[in-house]
């Protein structure tokens, strides 16, 4: 179902991915994205992230269209990450908000079977979901951009140790888990949560997360799947299911 | 036999299990125990309804009574829904069960127009739990749990002990008791589809208003709402 | 031979064929159909799995119905009633069907909550339960040191609890009284107190169990029995048994036509307030027509059968018919059917109470199962059968201070208090707040002039620290300043034992599932407060609290139960979830059988057990019969024979009240004439109840029952209406002294002429986005999170209008209860400018209305005023707080 395509030496790779790296530097660049985007939604902003925010990675955001605001990029720290909670809080966490768990997603509730994939998925790659706070799920946005980060490292390992098989494995890892378990929620949800954002901050941010995965699952997905894939997004009426385990459901 | 895969008519019939309820009308008080745990059971979707409780009052006051009318798919012996569906989607269990098998269902819905007791619907496509949706969907008389020896859940949860389950083609069991002896109704009687949902005590409802239309102002704005919300393509089977 | 037995063969089918037709007189019995199990297993209706299954007992309303919990993959899938719960028999009633959608609700709050906005702005910054419960424990060792550097112990007083619906088994109480403060609030005074005010002075207990099974006649007095009353699910289940089953008559007093009064042989509807005057003047027609039972009035109460008609004598049945509209001839018709029916109960729950006096009613509809003789009998008015569990120990000790607001002074005979006096009494400085703590309560939502309870808590001078400690964001917690999420009934773990019916048992609460997510069970949260709050030990009260985990502590309580621990203690309770485990559930009868099919039958009786000659050692028989030991009332002496008897001051039944004599209140029942009975012609006593499918405030967010239930029109009678040119349907303006509702009216014949009537089920302003459909909303494509069904298939689109902004305050006197139905409206066509759901309220009214009710407590004047009867001396009433 995952349609497969070489890394490099493909036409069609994102400008930051630009055929001039070796693969396994384009893996490293894509799994620092990730491990930025997997952050940001994984919990609040702290104080080292922020002068990180300000220092290293302002120009660089700037140019991905994340441009931190005056009060933001020069604002007392304490009163700024304050600010960044609230809306953190607001926008992932209280009630009423858009709730970063593909269970809430897909089913409206919490601690779904979607919940056991992502762990399972994460099992499989040798890690292990932990929480910090109450509340929160192995199929958290933020966790799920994570693990693609990691498969990425990992996939980059593997290519500078020479070793193409294993860096193979943890590739397919990862295509079929952004497909399987991203595909069919993460664009929909960055652009909701992205129309809900009060700061610009997180809206771009969001933003960006919702091209960056717009390209990955382009990537990944035959023009059909992709379509559909849109379209589950958009969350109109679940396809029916003709699985023939649901027939038990008329007791047959 | 009939068309499709319609068991014979089995009621009465030396060997064979007939599955049926009877529903004793002084016993239900209207406490939609039923509705919810029958909801629960399927994961069935708002808007549609296996089962459910009319309510209705009599009378000027102050001499005013309140009647209660669970509803749920009969389990004809003759099922014009199986004679009618043109797919053998929907057919008759040889206890007596009418079932329906969603992989065969086109959503044509003749089978809907086919019963004259609107226990039937379309499943809306997006559930909680359950993902199967556009097809025609009804009451099993909880099949699942019935052949593993319980009774259905509305049945388990019902506080007055209005409905109670069994074989009534077991004379000693407590359906064939309670129908031969006492005075029970079925709901039209006279299409011929051999219902067997037995009322106790009819006259305590009035059987012809079981799908009357909403008189109160609370219950049509409730119905308006309902067309307006489905494009008036379901029937409003709510409480009313 | 073979001729003779072709005859014999015919004569074999002949007799064969007969014995067919008769088939169903000719039961085998020990040939029996194979009937269906009832319940105690299920299996998923997508693949056929048998299901895990877990017991518990339910929180969804206050009934603790025995459940158990089918469980997949970890997830609650399915409730279903537990079997061995010998009083709710395997039942769950359509709340209990639908508390599994709590625990998945995407609108739960999962995690600690600190406000980051102005109050009830809606911003929040998540912080861990390990800095939350810091965070409270700062406030609260504030407190404390100030109060120890004070030297004040009334200082602790300042740390305020206030719960709704506390089913800890004692844990909030320990809690608090650690902290050393006496400002514990309940919720008792919007629900039943002066019931229990009426009752516990006459009786004992707070309440009666009827044998409704076994009965011949029930008298209902304003209580929705089939839909919402005090066990609901177990008393509906038997009077449906004794209506059907044992062919008893049910005749019903409510204003409305509740599903029970629906259900009812006969149904009356008296004048709002006047239940008492109608069960008044049927003693009245009782003891002079000669129906009573002598022996028992002589025997088991304090007056005489003499004393009683002389004390009836002004309410006949025309006073009363004059009073509450109910037809003199009706009243002494259904008094002597009563009283010539033998067993006969009489029920009466939040109807009569809820108005000022309503201690009286309660009191005057006692006296009917009284002088009948119906007390304890099979078929009769019992007494409710409970049991208890120990405190672990140490017990912290109780606090020094009383406090003003858990118990306010002017109440002496309110032993439930009047919590809905609290905002007042801070605003009029009687009480300082420095903490307030609120649990499994929403006065914003359901407390008369419920807008004053959202200034008060809105209000940093008065509140200055506000925490919640509820896992949804209801009316109330959204103005809190720190919310610490407690978990789902069905994830926690506490000791339960509710009289639900005459079987006395034990059951537990446990988590059914892990608490979701890591969230942390309150009973955790407590603990760990107090830790922190003791970080240093100076305080020494560590020691209260040390249970290694909420399970542990709930274990703890049943330790001592040397029975329970014979049949396997604590682990008994988690495999069943209830002991002892009576019987089995009849099939057809749904009797508690034993082994052979025999009916386990309940005591009676209970006031005729006797005391032991070795309680007797050193006791003392008074006069009258008592026998006291210790300064304790023991048991009395009937007739020679000693009997544990009622637990009264006299051991016996006690219809007159010397308690509330003390106060200047009459200590007989009595009937008292309400300001409502005196309204204007053109207005109407507005009445709330509840409805089957919703508690008070915690049930608006699930799914099943808010497509039952979610509009709550207000039911007018046709008469009514048109003089207002009201047509179903029409948008109405519904105005009391206090403000106005702009809701719909429901023109039905079920309704009495005076009285208009609102559900207090809808109307939410918070408690999540279903309850007030805001993925309705224009701009909320994405409100409910995804859930498919929720957000394509809710149907409909109107979320109700509240009544409580406009039902004033106003308490009985004696019970403290809050007179829900004493508020007077007008009722008009709505004008122009009305929205539907419109809501307006005066606060200078509320203030007005908390002083009009003080003038009716023992030291007010109206009191005087409307006890000229009760021969005291006024001038030397005791003092307020000396009690």
């Amino acid at each position: 179902m995952i349609k497969q395509k070489e890394l490099m030496g493909n036409s069609d790779l994102d400008d930051y991915t630009a055929e001039a790296f070796p693969r396994g530097e384009v893996l490293q660049v894509k799994s620092g994205l990730y491990s930025l985007l997997g952050r940001l939604f994984e919990e609040e902003v702290d104080l080292p992230l922020l002068e990180l925010l300000r220092g290293e990675l302002a120009d660089s955001l700037a140019e991905a269209g994340v441009i931190l605001s005056s009060d933001i990029a020069e604002g007392d720290p304490v009163q700024v990450l304050s600010a960044l909670a609230e809306e953190y809080t607001g926008l992932f966490v209280q009630p009423g908000c858009v709730s970063p768990y593909r269970s809430v997603f897909e089913t409206g509730r919490m601690f779904q079977p979607p919940c056991d994939e992502a762990a399972a998925a994460y099992k499989k790659a040798g890690w292990e979901f932990q929480h910090r706070l109450s509340g929160e799920f192995p199929d958290h946005m933020g966790v799920m951009l994570t693990f693609i980060s990691k498969l990425y490292s990992a996939e980059a390992d593997a290519v500078q140790k020479g070793d193409e098989a294993r860096a193979d494995q943890w590739r397919d890892m990862r295509e079929t888990f952004v497909v399987d378990q991203i595909g069919p929620w993460g664009l929909g949800w960055c652009h909701r949560a992205r129309i809900l954002a009060q700061q610009q901050f997180y809206a771009s941010i969001l933003a960006l997360a919702e091209e960056v995965l717009m390209d990955e699952i382009k990537e990944l997905a035959s023009s059909d799947q992709f379509q559909e894939l849109v379209t589950l997004n958009r969350r109109p009426p679940v396809k029916l299911d003709y699985n023939a385990d649901f027939r038990k459901a008329s007791g047959i | 036999m009939a068309v499709g895969l319609q068991a014979e008519p089995s009621f009465g019939v030396p060997g064979k299990k007939r599955w049926a309820m009877v529903i004793d009308l002084r016993r239900c008080i209207g406490c939609m125990a039923c509705v919810c745990a029958d909801k629960a059971e399927f994961d069935v979707p708002l808007g549609v309804w296996r089962t459910t409780v009319k309510v209705s009052d009599t009378g000027v006051y102050p001499k005013v009574k309140k009647h209660f009318m669970p509803r749920l798919c009969n389990h004809c012996d003759n099922p014009p829904c199986v004679r009618n569906c043109p797919t053998e989607a929907t057919y008759k269990h040889e206890d007596g069960f009418v079932l329906q098998r969603y992989e065969r269902c086109i959503s044509c819905r003749t089978c809907i127009a086919a019963c004259p007791y609107n226990a039937r619907h379309v499943l809306p496509n997006n559930r909680s739990r359950v993902k199967i949706g556009g097809v025609v969907d009804k009451c099993t008389f909880c099949q699942h749990r019935v052949e593993k020896g319980l009774v259905p859940a509305c049945v388990q949860t019902c506080l007055g002990r209005a409905r109670i389950f069994g074989d009534i083609n077991d004379t000693t069991s407590e359906v064939a008791r309670l129908v031969a002896t006492q005075t029970v109704t079925v709901l039209k009687a006279d299409k011929g589809t051999k219902p067997q949902v037995y009322y106790i005590k009819p006259d305590r409802t009035i059987v012809d208003q079981v799908l009357a239309t909403p008189t109160s102002a609370a219950a049509k704005s409730d119905a308006e709402a309902f067309y307006r919300h489905n494009n008036g393509s379901k029937f409003y089977a709510g409480v009313l | 031979m073979n001729k003779q037995f072709k005859v014999s063969r015919r004569s074999f089918m002949k007799l064969g064929g007969t014995a067919a037709t008769v088939a169903a007189s000719l039961q085998s019995s020990r040939l029996v159909a194979m009937e269906q199990d009832l319940g105690g297993t299920d299996y998923s209706s997508v693949d056929g799995a048998k299901l895990e299954t877990v017991p518990y007992t339910c929180l969804a309303c206050n009934i603790e119905d025995g459940g158990v919990a089918h469980v997949e993959n970890g997830r609650v899938v399915k409730l279903e009633g537990n079997m061995d719960h010998p009083n709710t028999r395997g039942k769950l009633c359509a709340k209990g069907n639908s508390g599994f959608l709590h625990i998945y609700d995407p609108d739960r709050i999962m995690t600690p909550l600190v406000r980051t906005g102005a109050r009830g702005e809606g911003k929040w910054k998540r912080i861990s339960y390990d800095e939350a419960t810091a965070m409270l424990a700062e406030k609260l060792r504030a407190v404390i040191d100030r109060s120890r550097k004070e030297g004040d112990p009334s200082i602790l007083n300042e740390i305020v609890f206030k719960y709704g619906r506390d089913r800890s088994g004692g844990a909030v109480k320990r809690f608090v009284s650690a902290l050393g403060s006496s400002a514990l609030l309940n919720h008792t005074n919007v629900c039943e107190s002066s019931k229990k005010v009426g009752m516990e002075p006459t009786w004992g207990p707070d309440i009666e169990s009827c044998d409704w099974a076994n009965t011949k006649y029930i008298l209902n007095f304003g209580s929705n029995i089939l839909e919402t009353a005090y066990f609901m699910n177990p008393n509906a289940q038997r009077l449906v048994d004794g209506v059907v089953g044992n062919k008893a008559k049910l005749v019903s007093f409510d204003v409305r036509l509740s599903n029970t009064s629906g259900y009812a042989d006969e149904w009356f509807a008296p004048y709002p307030g006047t239940d008492g005057v109608v069960a008044l003047a049927m003693a009245h027609v009782i003891m002079n027509e000669g129906l009573y039972d002598a022996d028992f009035i002589r025997d088991w109460t304090n007056v005489t059968a003499e004393g009683l008609i002389e004390h009836l004598k002004p309410y006949t049945p025309e006073f009363a018919e004059g009073e509450s509209g109910i037809a003199a001839s009706d009243i002494r018709r259904v008094a002597r059917e009563f009283a010539g029916v033998k067993p006969a109960t009489v029920f009466s729950y939040r109807g009569p109470c809820k108005h000022v006096y309503g201690s009286y009613q309660e009191a005057s509809i006692m006296l009917l199962p009284i002088i009948t003789g119906n007390v304890e009998k099979k078929g009769g008015y019992c007494l409710p059968r409970g049991m208890g569990w120990d405190q672990p120990s140490p017990v912290p000790p109780k606090a020094k201070a009383p406090s003003a607001i858990a118990a306010p002074p002017l109440y002496p005979l309110a032993s439930h208090h009047v919590s809905t006096h609290a905002p007042y009494m801070v605003m009029d400085g009687e009480a300082k707040v420095s903490v307030w703590m609120t649990y499994y309560d929403n006065p914003v939502y359901t407390y008369p002039s419920s807008g004053i309870w959202a200034d008060f808590l809105k209000d940093e001078k008065l509140v200055p620290f506000l925490v919640s400690f509820s896992p949804y964001m209801s009316e109330t917690t959204e103005l809190s300043d720190l919310i610490i999420p407690d978990v789902t009934y069905l994830e926690r773990h506490d000791p339960e034992s509710m009289p639900g019916g005459l079987y006395p048992c034990l059951s537990i609460r446990q988590a059914v599932v892990k608490p979701l997510g890591n969230t942390q069970e309150f009973r955790q949260t407590l603990v760990d407060v107090i830790h922190k709050v003791d970080a240093d030990g100076a305080l020494d009260i560590k020691k209260y609290f040390n249970f290694k985990s909420p399970e542990d502590w709930v274990r703890s309580h049943f330790d001592a139960n040397a029975k329970l621990q014979k049949d396997g203690g604590y682990d008994f309770l988690k495999k069943k979830g209830v002991w002892p485990i009576y019987g089995k559930v009849d099939k057809e009868t749904a009797k508690i059988v034993d082994g052979n099919g025999n009916e386990v039958e309940p005591e009676y009786n209970l006031y005729k057990g006797k005391v032991s000659d070795a309680d007797m050692e050193g006791a003392e028989i008074d006069e009258k019969g008592t026998i006291h030991k210790n300064g304790k009332t023991i048991g009395v002496q009937v007739n020679g024979v000693n009997y544990t008897g009622f637990g009264t001051p006299s051991g016996k039944i006690e219809i007159f009240k010397e308690s509330y004599k003390k106060y200047g209140f009459n200590p007989m029942p009595v009937y008292k004439r309400l300001a409502s009975r005196d309204k204007g012609a053109d207005e109407l006593v507005l009445v709330t109840y509840k409805v089957n499918v919703h508690t008070q405030s915690r049930t608006a967010s699930l799914k099943y029952l808010a497509e039952l239930y979610h509009k709550n029109p207000m039911w007018i009678s046709p008469n009514t209406a048109a003089k207002r040119e009201i047509a179903d349907g029409d948008l109405v303006r519904v105005t009391s002294k206090l403000g106005y509702i702009v809701t719909r009216a429901h023109v039905t014949e079920g309704i009495h002429p005076d009285v208009v009537a609102i559900s207090t089920a809808c109307g939410h302003s918070a408690y999540g986005r279903l309850a007030q459909l805001k993925h309705k909303e224009p701009d909320s494509e994405w409100a409910l999170g995804g859930d498919p069904d929720v957000t394509n298939n809710v149907w409909w689109d109107d979320k109700g209008v509240h009544p409580n902004p406009i039902i004033r305050l106003a308490v009985d006197p004696i019970g403290g209860s809050q007179g829900w139905f004493d508020t007077t409206v007008t009722v008009t066509k709505a004008e122009a400018n009305d929205k539907y759901g419109d809501s307006q309220y005066d606060r200078e009214v509320a203030m007005a209305d908390y002083k009009e009710t003080l003038r009716y407590t023992y030291t007010g004047d109206m009191h005087r005023k409307n006890h000229p009867e009760v021969d005291i001396d006024w001038s030397n009433l005791p003092l307020p707080g000396g009690h």
